[in-house]
């Protein structure tokens, strides 16, 4: 289990090397403005401001090396390896959605 | 004479086996070959070789390329296209897996267009003598065929003029600023019987929308649904009914992030087909009828 620390928010959730940044706010009861959920359309670029993530396949036009260079992830495709800080815009609109349920329910990321 | 109908896609997807698995697994199109590292698919109800080529690498659409009648017909568009100011290039037999000759042009969005008259011919499982109405062997959604594809251009004025002026397309719908306005911020355009084989809206050149495969109705809409949710595809909205078209939908995206259609209903079409007029400040009922507003994907996500 990894934690994930989301900027500027400090809000804090569980992560796992085995979920998405996406999978694990889902599981914490939380979501964000997504497109394709599959690296396609770019549209759930986060900023990585501190710790590793390993990416599954994505799409060079999502995320160009250029982005990805300057710490830009895709919420959908970047697993976290350990514990990471990362930056949601205001426009990605992180929102609770049922955060009690997943709490008392006691939720852990799956990659589901 | 002219184009028949929307032939086939070819789109580009990141992990081509994951891609094979949605695509003939979920969809439940056939896989009719491979060379040159694609794979080409058809649909169960689809005479020819193929309407769905995957090519591995990205995201998007290669191109789009429609069906015509005559070897004439490629004569002639070839002329035309180039009288309007386009540069055409022959495509030659074999080139494009099971494809005969063709042209194929890059529109000024950066769409690839291509026309071809002949492609291999397989048939289907039914056959043409005394046929059940639905072969064996069925799997996922069965989508019977392709329907149509939508992209985004940033003078979809100017596409629409494209297909209507040079392919000889009509417009069954299309979205003007305000009433009275002739101005077209998008377009469905259709050659077949059905309400669209290709559209347009506003957004950034060469970018697909999404394609769409058809269902006979409704119900097996929501079955279709049904089998996103068993297999954990991402469903982007639906089932719902479109106003443009009056189809019934469900949008959802394959793999790489490529999103798919699966389109039923709508009403049928003729070259004397009035062209119905939206105005863009009833958009969201004219997309998704009765949500009657756009989710924040519609204009944004693409491939
Ligand atoms: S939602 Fe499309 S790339 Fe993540
Ligand atoms: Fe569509």
């Amino acid at each position: 289990m990894v934690t994930i620390y989301l900027m500027p928010s400090w809000l804090t959730i569980a992560g796992s090397p085995q979920a998405t940044v996406w999978e694990a706010l889902q599981a914490a009861g939380y979501a964000m403005r997504m497109g394709c959920r599959r690296g396609g359309c770019g549209i759930c670029q986060v900023r990585l401001r501190a710790g590793r993530v390993q990416m599954g396949a994505y799409a060079e036009t999502a995320l160009p090396e250029e982005q990805r260079s300057q710490g830009w992830v895709l919420a959908c495709r970047a697993y976290p390896v350990e514990d990471v800080e990362i930056e949601i815009r205001d426009d990605q609109h992180l929102r609770p959605v049922a955060p009690w349920w997943a709490r008392v329910a006691g939720n852990r990321p799956s990659n589901r | 004479m002219g184009v028949i109908r929307l032939g086939f896609v070819e789109v580009r997807v990141t992990d081509l086996d994951a891609a094979v698995r949605h695509y003939q697994g979920s969809l439940g199109l056939e896989v009719t070959g491979q060379a040159n590292g694609k794979v080409f698919l058809k649909g169960w109800d689809e005479w020819d070789h193929h309407s769905v080529v995957l090519q591995p690498g990205g995201v998007g659409l290669v191109k789009m390329a429609f069906k015509v009648e005559g070897d004439q017909d490629l004569e002639d568009f070839e002329k035309r296209i180039a009288a309007w100011g386009l540069t055409v290039s022959r495509v030659h037999r074999g080139e494009d897996f099971a494809v005969g000759e063709g042209i194929s042009t890059e529109l000024p969005s950066g769409h690839v267009v291509q026309l071809y008259r002949e492609m291999e011919t397989l048939g289907v499982g039914t056959g043409t003598e005394n046929p059940d109405p639905w072969p064996e062997g069925q799997r996922g959604m069965a989508v019977p065929r392709l329907d149509h594809v939508l992209v985004t251009a940033e003078d979809p004025h100017l596409f629409a003029r494209f297909f209507t002026e040079v392919l000889d397309f009509h417009i069954s719908e299309r979205v003007v600023p305000q009433a009275g306005s002739d101005q077209i911020l998008g377009a469905w355009l259709f050659r077949t019987n059905t309400p669209h084989d290709v559209a347009v809206i506003p957004g950034p050149n060469g970018k697909l929308h999404h394609f769409a495969f058809y269902l006979d109705n409704w119900y097996e809409v929501l079955r279709a649904g049904d089998i996103m949710a068993k297999t954990g595809i991402p469903v982007d909205v639906g089932p719902t009914r479109h106003g443009i078209t009056r189809g019934q939908t469900i949008y959802f995206f394959d793999p790489s992030g490529n999103r798919n259609e699966v389109f039923s209903g709508g009403y049928i079409t003729y070259p004397d087909f009035p062209c119905i007029t939206w105005t863009a400040d009833q958009l969201g009922k004219g997309i998704f009828y009765i949500q009657r507003e756009l989710n924040d994907r519609f204009t944004t996500v693409l491939t």
